[in-house]
């Protein structure tokens, strides 16, 4: 069976190599060889970002032999102190002799524009992805971005620009990437279910509604302004600003584009050579928060049908995780952990073969991007990868708030005559931030 | 098609367009049926609705208009846009008049755009009528958005150059020239990205006239425009003309490091065949985030062009990049690498040597696997990278020379080869794999 680095080369001379397994390229003793010259001799990383995600990037990337973290940014101060604080005792205690301090900085665009910083941390909330991403590209830096990397299609696309135009190397912070969920995805790319007709895409709600919020004055030592960023204007309220913006469309699509973003990422990775044509997408009986700060949906059913017949159904009252179903059987990819079931033991016990399709081996996912900054290889979570799975996660949220038959031209990345859900496919941005 | 055909096809458009909310919350149409609100009392009370107030009567009325905009041209759909837009003109707070708008984004039409527009300037909703102009895609607003463009406030318009731009209106461009100067350099600049995106030749030509703009942001604009028109012309398949840009950013020294950098890339992809002096050069060079910014280059060289001049300058580079080199021919699959990886193999320095045999699991072939397996059956330091590239090296051909080794008179090597056939999930023909 063909493996996936026979992609041609033209696609791969596109930008796409991205998707290419590259296993073996990178070993310890390359890494050690190609450290960055002094002071540091390590890769020099900045944060925008330390809400829940960026303080679990900065734990982790802070104890990495190959980091060195140098300037950290939030629109929080205290945020940004108790980083600094953090970061400044760790390498204290390390005995870093040499070590500068960590610099706080308020503006990211101050931030991005620093020459002794090497790669970015992205992890602000979901409706900054782009443009911080976008402006860390811009100025030459590579960049670790959470997921989901956009909330709108054609921000998305826009990052895949810059990345490739740029040149550099962006991870997407879709890490079930980097673990067992791998095996399960090379399950189905080596057909060992036979023809696939169905995948069922688990995604419970489980938020808490928490109903209307009042305007509260701003708390000292927020820049509110700068939180909201690209956002239409809203009045402050605490859980606007908190991990709940996800269930609010101005700033992110709710559990779809949410949790999503991991199950519906692995789901399409495995299915990636199938999912060529277009697609028909169909909402049925959808409901969205009613009374409520979080205005995104709480019930749905969504099947995707692709020129193949193969048919993707994304459902809220399933267990999260994935089902796909073949002819030859059936396999299960639970999320969070990548733990497999199967109609046959045989499907998961059989290690696969040289010959069989491999998809690219992460060590890790901070470890995989790291690599990636230092070879200028692909990387597990590839801006087009996530773009991709934004894309699907956008498709269902437009499909429900629409609630009719969608059709979707993925080549074009348009809607097939379909005006009114073109529009949707993009945000505007409020002044004075833009895309370009 | 005729005139009346192609009079329909723009009105079914133009009706399926305003049938669409944007991103606003599509109502609650359970309350149609089982409400005891009116459309007359909501919109009573809309003008003094503030966060936190019940938002049922408000997902009514969202569900009215959502019902109402399925028929755009219907006098219900035309009076409920009248009467949002006239909410526009009364006191009211910021959350009626951003729910108004939205709303209007679902059934406002041409008749409102004037409507919309004329707040362009207003400090609280100045930026969302700007955006909902922009979001109705209605060639009215585009015109608009357009040709009253020198008018706005700043911030309108920033976001009216972004909308133009987002929309590729080639018309913007004689409209944004005078936009240019340097006394507002931030207008300027986003007109330059809004040029940029347009890529048109005359885009062009207005871009190249600011490339010596004295204040830095005006003068990153233009670069980063220059930059986006060169790519564009990439996509259409002008390699000379996008070449001689992406080289002229490559050797401006006055240019953003990172566009240079973009710039080489675009230039490997334009012109692979002289790209590669600027590419080996730098690999040899000193400079750290040149040598990264020519190791990304060589990865996007077109597969249909030669690399052997980076090939044949491995041995001349620093053991580091080396190495490095190695691997990324190893991601490009590319074999005329192949040779500098044997060369590599006799390097004193391990990291090379790991690099090549690494390398060789994708750019080797399976006239390399006795070799290998006699790096792996051995003591080397490079046995592990041996064994992996054995176990990954693919092609029946490899399996064929590892099943020949098993015979091999050197019982060390027999036993790697056995050991490597039930890694790569291979069996001598006629053997039971258990697979």
């Amino acid at each position: 069976m063909s493996r996936e680095v026979k992609i041609s080369r033209r696609a791969f001379a596109r930008g796409l190599a991205a998707a290419v397994a590259a296993p073996v390229v990178l070993g310890p003793g390359l890494v050690r060889a190609a450290g960055r010259p002094a002071p540091s001799g390590r890769i020099a990383l900045g944060f925008i970002g330390l809400g829940g995600r960026g303080s679990y990037h900065l734990d982790a990337l802070l104890k990495h032999p190959q980091v060195q973290v140098v300037a950290v940014c939030d629109t929080f101060v205290a945020r940004t102190e108790a980083a600094r604080a953090k970061v400044n005792d760790a390498y204290a205690k390390a005995g870093q002799r040499d070590y500068a301090g960590c610099l706080p900085i308020a503006d990211f665009r101050e931030l991005v524009g620093r020459d002794d910083i090497d790669a970015v941390v992205v992890a602000t909330p979901d409706h900054w992805h782009v443009l911080g991403a976008l402006a860390a590209v811009r100025a030459g830096k590579d960049v670790y971005c959470e997921k989901p990397i956009s909330v709108a299609v054609a921000e998305g696309r826009e990052l895949v620009r810059g990345v490739r135009e740029y040149g550099r190397v962006l991870q997407v912070g879709t890490q079930e990437r980097s673990g067992p969920a791998r095996f399960g995805a090379e399950i189905i790319r080596n057909g060992r279910l036979g023809k696939l007709h169905t995948v069922y895409i688990g995604l419970p709600v489980q938020a808490k509604d928490c109903g209307p919020q009042k305007e509260m004055p701003i708390p000292p030592g927020f820049d509110y302004n700068m939180w909201l960023g690209p956002a239409q204007y809203a009045p402050y309220t605490k859980v606007r600003c908190s991990g709940a913006f996800r269930y609010i469309y101005d700033y992110s699509g709710g559990e779809i584009t949410d949790r999503g973003a991991h199950v519906a990422d692995i789901a399409l990775w495995a299915l990636q050579p199938q999912l060529a044509g277009p697609v028909t997408i169909e909402a049925k009986d959808p409901a969205f928060y009613s009374n409520s700060l979080f205005d995104t949906a709480i019930r749905y059913h969504l099947t995707f049908t692709y020129a193949s017949g193969l048919r993707i159904i994304v459902q809220h009252d399933r267990a999260r995780g994935i089902r796909f179903e073949g002819d030859r059987g059936w396999l299960n990819i639970a999320i969070h952990g990548g733990a497999l079931t199967a109609s046959d033991p045989a499907i998961i016990n059989t290690p696969l073969g040289a010959n069989d399709v491999h998809l690219h081996r992460s060590p890790g996912h901070h470890q995989d991007f790291l690599n990636a900054v230092i070879s200028r290889g692909p990387v597990v979570a590839p801006v087009e990868g996530g773009q991709l799975t934004a894309t699907f996660c956008h498709l269902c949220n437009i499909a429900l708030i629409l609630n009719r038959k969608l059709t979707w031209d993925p080549g074009r990345e348009r809607f097939v005559n379909d005006a009114a859900a073109d529009r949707m496919l993009y945000r505007p941005t409020r002044a004075p931030w833009r895309l370009t | 098609m005729t005139r009346p055909m192609l009079l329909t096809v723009i009105g079914l458009t133009l009706a399926m367009a305003l049938q669409a909310p944007g991103q606003v919350f599509p109502g609650n149409p359970d309350l149609l049926t089982k409400s005891d609100l009116t459309v007359d009392g909501v919109f009573a009370s809309l003008p003094n609705y503030k966060l936190g107030d019940d938002r049922v009567p408000l997902e009514f009325l969202a569900a009215k208009i959502a019902e109402a905009a399925k028929r755009p041209d219907s006098p219900e759909a035309r009076a409920l846009a009248k009467r949002l837009a006239g909410l526009l003109e009364v006191p009211a707070t910021y959350e009626c008049k951003d729910f108004v708008l939205r709303q209007l984004l679902v059934i406002g039409g041409h008749e409102q755009v004037q409507e919309i527009y004329k707040w362009n300037d207003d400090p609280e909703i100045g930026c969302l009528c700007i955006a909902v102009l922009e979001q109705m895609n209605d060639p009215s607003a585009d015109a608009i958005l357009r040709e009253e463009i020198p008018l706005y406030g700043k911030d309108a318009r920033l976001m009216g150059l972004n909308a133009l731009g987002n929309h590729h209106d080639v018309k913007i461009v004689s409209f944004v020239k005078d936009l240019l100067c340097e006394c507002e350099p931030e207008t300027a600049a986003a007109a330059l990205a809004t040029l940029g995106q347009i890529a048109s030749d005359e885009a062009r030509r207005f871009i190249e006239s600011r490339k010596f703009a004295e204040m830095p942001l005006i003068r990153t604009a233009a670069d980063r425009a220059m930059l986006r028109v060169a790519y564009d012309l990439l996509d259409r398949g002008r390699n000379d003309e996008a070449g001689g840009i992406m080289e002229n950013l490559y050797n401006d020294k006055g240019a953003p490091q990172a566009v240079r950098e973009a710039a080489l890339r675009g230039y490997a992809l334009a012109r692979p065949a002289r790209a590669m002096h600027y590419i080996v050069q730098n690999l040899k060079g000193d400079d750290w985030r040149w040598r990264q910014a020519a190791l990304s280059a060589m990865r996007d060289i077109p597969a249909d062009a030669s690399t052997a001049p980076i090939a044949e300058a491995v041995g001349e580079l620093a053991p580091g990049v080396q190495a490095r080199v190695l691997g990324m021919f190893a991601i490009r699959h590319d074999r005329a690498g192949r040779a500098a990886a044997g060369e590599a193999l006799k390097s004193s320095e391990a990291a090379v040597r790991e690099a090549a045999v690494r390398s060789l699991a994708s750019i080797g072939s399976a006239g390399d696997v006795p070799m290998l397996l006699g790096l792996a059956a051995g003591n080397s330091p490079d046995r592990e990278a041996a064994r992996e590239a054995l176990e990954t090296m693919q092609g029946k051909d490899v399996d064929a020379a590892v099943l020949a080794a098993e015979k091999s008179g050197d019982a060390s090597i027999g036993a790697e080869a056995v050991r490597t056939a039930e890694k790569r999930g291979i069996m001598p023909a006629g053997a039971s794999s258990g697979r």
